[in-house]
């Protein structure tokens, strides 16, 4: 399972993203966010590094556990502009979870309709919900409020590359 | 005496009430040329020559043409011209026409049948301010920097210096530091705004050893973002430059911000490049979530002096 957040346009297209994965007791949780996109790559980096550090620490017995968790620790760290995508896995299912998003799809295609509760104003939820996916899929990706599904080749938009 | 003149030059000819220089007989001079006002009756003569072309030369006299009546506005340049050809050191003369003859300035200094040479070209630098109101900017120093001979990097210091944001002086850079070009402009560029925009345009026309010296030369991060669009391994190559040279520049924040959020396996090609014990220590500061990095730096940091 790949979880992964659109860049954005320009030469530093991310700046402040983070992006990582916790694995306890049979159930998984990926993330993929942006904290302060609009500085320079210098404050992006240290404010990515806070989410990374928070993040890092999440634990839960189930994916519900997990996603609260990781709400908890990002609220420690919060900043008013976060964007994040949250995906928990376990024996049972998947949840997704999110900020600050405007469309996230699973293997290509769109989770939920425009409008829906998970597309939200960047910055932390203070009642988060959870959506569960009809399927599991390999690849959640997500596009920050402000930004567009990718043209080109999505991995490259999603800074996924290997040197 | 003509007070447009080196004294004891040019006396005996008759000059221009107010001393313009010949060329411009035929304009109406009652108000100093703006700077990119379009007319001005001498700028076809300091048209650069095409690609290919010979030097300018001087101008064959038409058949059957008189010689240029004496006293007319060519034969008082063509005097000036002279004389600042015989002149070893030109900077008294370029300087008396920077104050009284500024177009017959900008004839002697990068006119079609200007001397040439570093000599006028390190006279005419002194003047740059009043010789850019004479003609472009983008138009002088490119003619001056082709006239110039040895001294075409100070031209191109001089423009760099004065236009940081121009976009001529990318290939300008090419014409005058060849492999290396760049390096003039983004030293001079690193205290202006441009300077961002300067590493993409000479990243974008292939600059890439002088972005790269440029960025060792500065310890500035910048230059990684432009690098990193064009190839990746010289991108971390400049970043072990940077730190070797400013170990608080985060190159790690800069490579992730144009790469992507998981940079380790990119910054691990810094590693190799670092040549003191700050430059890995600052490297280590910031790679704590970059796991290959991490491994490679507490291999080589031990044995690194401090």
């Amino acid at each position: 399972m790949r979880v992964l957040l659109v860049g954005s346009p320009g030469r530093a297209p991310f700046t402040g993203h983070f992006r990582g994965s916790v694995a306890r007791e049979g159930a998984e949780l990926r993330w993929a966010g942006r904290v302060r996109g609009g500085g320079t790559p210098e404050e992006g980096w240290g404010a990515a590094e806070s989410m990374r550090d928070a993040l890092a620490e999440v634990s839960g017995a189930d994916r519900y556990a997990l996603i609260d968790a990781a709400w908890v620790a990002l609220r420690a760290v919060a900043h008013d502009d976060l964007t994040v995508l949250l995906v928990a896995k376990d024996g049972e299912g998947t949840v997704i979870a999110g900020s600050g998003l405007c469309e996230v799809r699973a293997d290509g295609q769109p989770v939920a309709p425009p409008g829906h509760p998970l597309y939200d104003e960047p910055g932390i939820r203070e009642r988060p919900g959870y959506l569960h996916p009809e399927s599991p899929a390999e690849a959640y990706v997500g596009v920050p409020v402000g930004s567009r599904w990718p043209a080109g080749a999505l991995p490259a938009a999603c800074g996924v590359r290997t040197p | 005496m003509n007070p447009t003149l080196p004294p004891g030059t040019f006396d005996d000819e008759p000059t221009q009430p107010d001393g313009v220089p010949p060329e411009l007989g035929e304009v109406d001079r009652s108000a100093p040329p703006a700077h990119g006002e379009p007319g001005v009756a001498w700028a076809p003569t300091v048209a650069a020559p095409e690609r290919g072309s010979a030097a300018p030369t001087e101008p064959a006299p038409a058949a059957g043409a008189a010689t240029p009546r004496s006293g007319s506005p060519r034969d008082e340049l063509d005097t000036i011209l002279r004389s600042a050809r015989a002149l070893e050191d030109p900077r008294e003369l370029y300087a008396m026409l920077a104050k009284t003859a500024p177009i017959a300035l900008a004839e002697v200094a990068c006119g079609a049948r200007a001397p040439g040479g570093p000599t006028h070209a390190r006279a005419a630098l002194l003047h740059a301010e009043v010789l850019e109101k004479q003609l472009t900017a983008r138009g002088f120093y490119p003619r001056l920097a082709e006239l110039a001979g040895e001294a075409a990097p100070e031209v191109l210091a001089v423009a760099a210096r004065r236009h940081p944001a121009a976009t001529w002086i990318v290939k300008l850079s090419r014409k005058i530091e060849g492999q290396q070009a760049g390096v003039t402009h983004l030293v001079a560029a690193a205290g202006h705004p441009s300077f961002t925009q300067a590493c993409v345009a000479h990243a974008e026309a292939g600059h890439i050893e002088g972005l790269v010296a440029a960025a060792a030369t500065l310890g500035r991060p910048e230059p990684l973002g432009a690098l990193l669009a064009v190839d990746p391994a010289v991108a971390a190559r400049a970043a072990g430059l940077v730190l070797n040279t400013n170990p608080n520049a985060n190159v790690v924040a800069w490579l992730a911000a144009g790469w992507g959020p998981e940079p380790d396996l990119l910054v691990a090609r810094v590693v190799p490049h670092l040549r003191t014990r700050a430059a890995a220590e600052a490297l280590l500061s910031w790679s704590r979530h970059l796991p290959h990095t991490l491994r490679m730096l507490r291999a080589v940091i031990p044995g690194m002096a401090r």
